[in-house]
């Protein structure tokens, strides 16, 4: 098994930076974790203070809807990042994550990651990059999503 | 033999009786028309029949059946309006008027050798499932074959057996996810462009086919663009509203091309501008 931070040299969300920055990043490193089968990984509302990088499983963002039950919105995989609250204030998860299958994630600390951030602006660029890149993507998905893209072909 | 397809080209614009052999339900509003055609009815993978409810209207319905099944016409057609709903009335023994097949097909032959990807909106699978069928069947002259599947919700998938039968084929690569689910779902939730990423294929050799409503196979282009496929290695089907059949009477024109002769399968690279074009 590789070490925590060979995992998080090799996490996408690492990929581009120099190596000075990977060490920044590795002194953030709070250990993995794992989820079986159906277990939360955050909860809506629920302290966002560690960001979690999956490198196994996969794992499905839902919310709870009065009536509907729990919606699910997006699924996330492997070498995708859980989410953003860590970075913003309140720092407070927005929606549900669990796992789909057993899960896997490397554990950054929020507020070493947020120190970090704020002590060394080459490091907290790249690090707002890749949140901007994901909240984009994820921003986009959600706008196909919204589009009902097969709603027209009779 | 003369096939019914050879009398629609003595007469293209005379249906052809065909019986109803079987009605199935697919989805909330969406189902599959078996047909017996008179004779054996020859097509290819994309082309598209004008159905003829007698004295409703006709309606261009991609064919959705296994071309190596000559005996058994299959559509598959979501009720849209009268034309449709008239199709949706009928049943086994009842007779509907057939005419066809037109358009271009798709382009498996030039995909020889190399990667398949089929992707899929929606009601989208029914133009593609010959094709699929074709790979299957011929799933030596391929290397690997990558089906991806969006439908808004899980009850929203067409050809459920048939896509889990896919599924359990070692050579075969299908990917399904849905818009929007309940937990009870345990596949991916998002868009199909969201599949292309992680899908197991060379940019390289592939050539792709896509089927779905204009929108979803712009995003579906631009997702394979950026994975590698050049755009005159992705193929999609048009539709617009189609007539004659035979590019005589100009309803189905698109930019300089008459969508029932000339397609409804294009070459990417020779309509993306074209899909772009706002309707004034």
């Amino acid at each position: 098994m590789p070490s925590l931070e060979e995992q998080l040299a090799a996490h996408p969300f690492a990929r581009g930076l120099v190596p000075e920055q990977v060490r920044t990043l590795e002194s953030c490193i709070d250990g993995e974790t794992t989820w079986v089968t159906d277990a939360f990984l955050v909860s809506a509302d629920g302290e966002a203070d560690h960001c979690y990088l999956l490198v196994e499983g996969a794992a499905v963002i839902s919310a709870d809807s009065p009536g509907r039950g729990r919606r699910s919105i997006q699924t996330i995989h492997a070498g995708d990042v859980v989410g953003w609250s860590w970075l913003f204030p309140p720092h407070r998860w927005a929606f549900d994550a669990t796992a789909l299958t057993e899960t896997r994630a490397l554990v950054l600390d929020g507020a070493k990651l947020r120190f970090a951030i704020d002590d060394d602006p080459a490091f907290g660029l790249e690090i707002v990059r890749r949140v901007g890149a994901l909240v984009a993507d994820r921003l986009n998905a959600t706008r196909l999503q919204l589009l009902d893209l097969y709603g027209n072909r009779g | 033999m003369e096939t019914a397809a050879d009398l629609s080209l003595v007469d293209p614009m005379a249906p052809v009786p065909f019986m109803v052999l079987q009605r199935r339900e697919e989805t909330h509003d969406t189902f599959t028309l078996s047909l017996e055609p008179p004779e054996p009815f020859q097509f290819r993978p994309g082309q598209f029949n004008m159905l003829y409810p007698f004295g409703i209207g006709e309606s261009a319905i991609s064919i959705s059946g296994d071309p190596a099944a000559p005996r058994r016409l299959v559509h598959t057609i979501r009720r849209v309006g009268n034309v449709t709903a008239a199709l949706d009335r009928l049943r086994p023994g009842d007779v509907v008027g057939v005419r066809g097949p037109f358009g271009n097909p798709w382009p498996l032959d030039e995909a020889r050798g190399g990667d398949l990807v089929f992707v899929a909106g929606g009601i989208g699978l029914a133009p593609l499932r010959p094709a699929i069928a074709w790979a299957v069947s011929h799933r030596d002259d391929y290397r690997r074959v990558v089906v991806l599947i969006g439908a808004r919700t899980p009850a929203d998938i067409v050809f459920v057996e048939q896509v889990q039968e896919w599924r359990g084929q070692f050579d075969l690569e299908v990917g399904v996810t849905v818009d929007a689910a309940d937990h009870a779902w345990r596949g991916p939730v998002g868009v199909v462009t969201s599949l292309i990423p992680g899908a197991d294929f060379e940019p390289s050799e592939a050539l792709a086919m896509i089927c779905g409503p204009e929108i979803m196979m712009r995003f579906t282009a631009a997702e394979l663009v950026k994975r590698g496929v050049t755009t005159d290695r992705i193929h999609v089907s048009v539709e617009r509203n189609m007539k004659c059949g035979i590019g005589f009477c100009g309803h189905c024109q698109f930019g300089p091309y008459f969508v029932c002769r000339d397609g409804p399968v294009f070459r990417y690279d020779r309509v993306e501008r074209l899909l772009t074009v706002k309707e004034v």
